[in-house]
């Protein structure tokens, strides 16, 4: 639901978290109460349209560019640095699928944050994690395939993330389509796994840069 | 942030790295996992007759904290009995290191890769009983 607020310029009646006043055209502060996808104007979810997603975030940094408000007052100045800030963090957080995931399990109200320290409900997985990182730390940086190999370990674990995206893709949409709660302890579980394979690929990368 | 001293010494000079056959009846492995950094730590023991720890192994993929506190618990669990090695508390662990308060999640993952080491150990040997029977 859309609150309804008044301008701080020109005490006209706003839409809270729109961006700019319909009476006096001047700057508006971001709401702090719409969430990343209502501030991008998507409907909250897993599956987004990235490419929505890429023109509402180039609109709306021109819109607010920080240049174009050079000469205004200080409180213009302030609103249109916040809303760069929203942008960009909405931005970062809603592109990549593990971070958009961790965030949707928070707004959902599933869960504030990943816990710490798991007992290990799921050993085969766990086991198939240390595979991977015995199978990168095999990997002889010296020898002359080293660069294939790690392209090629990396290509497979690659194919290994897109699957689990889909997996937990799956489960939000139990949940935001099918009104199924266990969707999201599923999406949960998954964006876990995902978690696990993307600071592998982190691993992966540091030990490639030596070939660049 | 800087890594205390006798976490250094831990991470560049690990203590047991490696592994044991996890099929021997007289190994327990242990996995255990981070989900919040993707931390993953296989603990393995291998208990004799007389129920003491006279090995142990660790690999870890993860920070500092984590492969010294794995390290760390290799070195205090060898000759100890089952239940000796039970009583490492993860608080032990943190004040040996002197781990800050961000790192104490590596210390309650060592704890729990004993645990998850011990119940492997005692379902095998348990196990090897059934499987004679049934």
């Amino acid at each position: 639901m859309n609150r309804v607020d008044v301008c701080w310029s020109c005490r006209g009646g706003v839409v809270a978290g729109e961006g700019f006043c319909p009476t006096c055209r001047v700057i508006q502060p971001p709401d702090p109460r719409r969430d990343h996808f209502h501030y991008f104007g998507l409907n909250p979810g897993f599956d987004l349209d990235l490419g929505v997603l890429d023109t509402v975030y180039r609109q709306r940094q021109q819109q607010f560019h920080p240049d174009l408000f050079v000469s205004r007052g200080a409180t213009e100045r302030r609103y249109s640095m916040e809303h760069v800030t929203r942008l960009n963090e909405g931005y970062r957080t809603l592109k990549d699928p593990l971070t958009r995931g961790e965030y949707l399990l928070k707004v959902t109200g599933f869960r504030e944050q990943t816990p710490e320290n798991a007992t290990p409900s799921d050993p085969a997985f766990l086991l198939e994690i240390m595979e991977w990182r015995e199978t990168l730390e095999e990997v002889d940086l010296k020898g002359k395939n080293a660069a294939m190999q790690l392209q090629q370990l990396r290509d497979r674990m690659m194919e290994t993330c897109d699957a689990e995206v889909v997996t937990l893709g799956k489960g939000f949409h139990d949940w935001f389509v099918g009104g199924k709660r266990e969707g999201l302890a599923v999406a949960a579980q998954h964006t876990d796994r995902l978690r696990y394979f993307t600071r592998f690929l982190d691993e992966l990368d540091r030990k490639s840069e030596l070939f660049f | 942030m800087a890594y205390n001293d006798k976490v250094l010494e831990h991470y560049e000079k690990p203590r047991n790295v490696g592994s044991m056959d996890k099929n021997d009846l007289h190994v327990g492995t242990g996995m255990v996992g981070a989900p919040a950094c993707g931390d993953v730590m296989k603990l393995q023991i291998r208990v004799n007759d007389a129920g003491v720890i006279d090995d142990a192994k660790f690999k870890t993929f993860g920070c500092g904290s984590a492969i010294a506190s794995s390290s760390l618990v290799t070195e205090w669990i060898k000759g100890k009995t089952i239940d000796q090695a039970l009583s490492i508390k993860n608080k032990d662990i943190a004040e040996e290191l002197a781990l800050p308060p961000v790192k104490i999640h590596c210390s309650v993952l060592a704890e729990d890769a004993i645990r998850s080491a011990v119940d492997d150990y005692r379902k095998k040997q348990k196990g090897g009983v059934n499987a004679s029977g049934s």
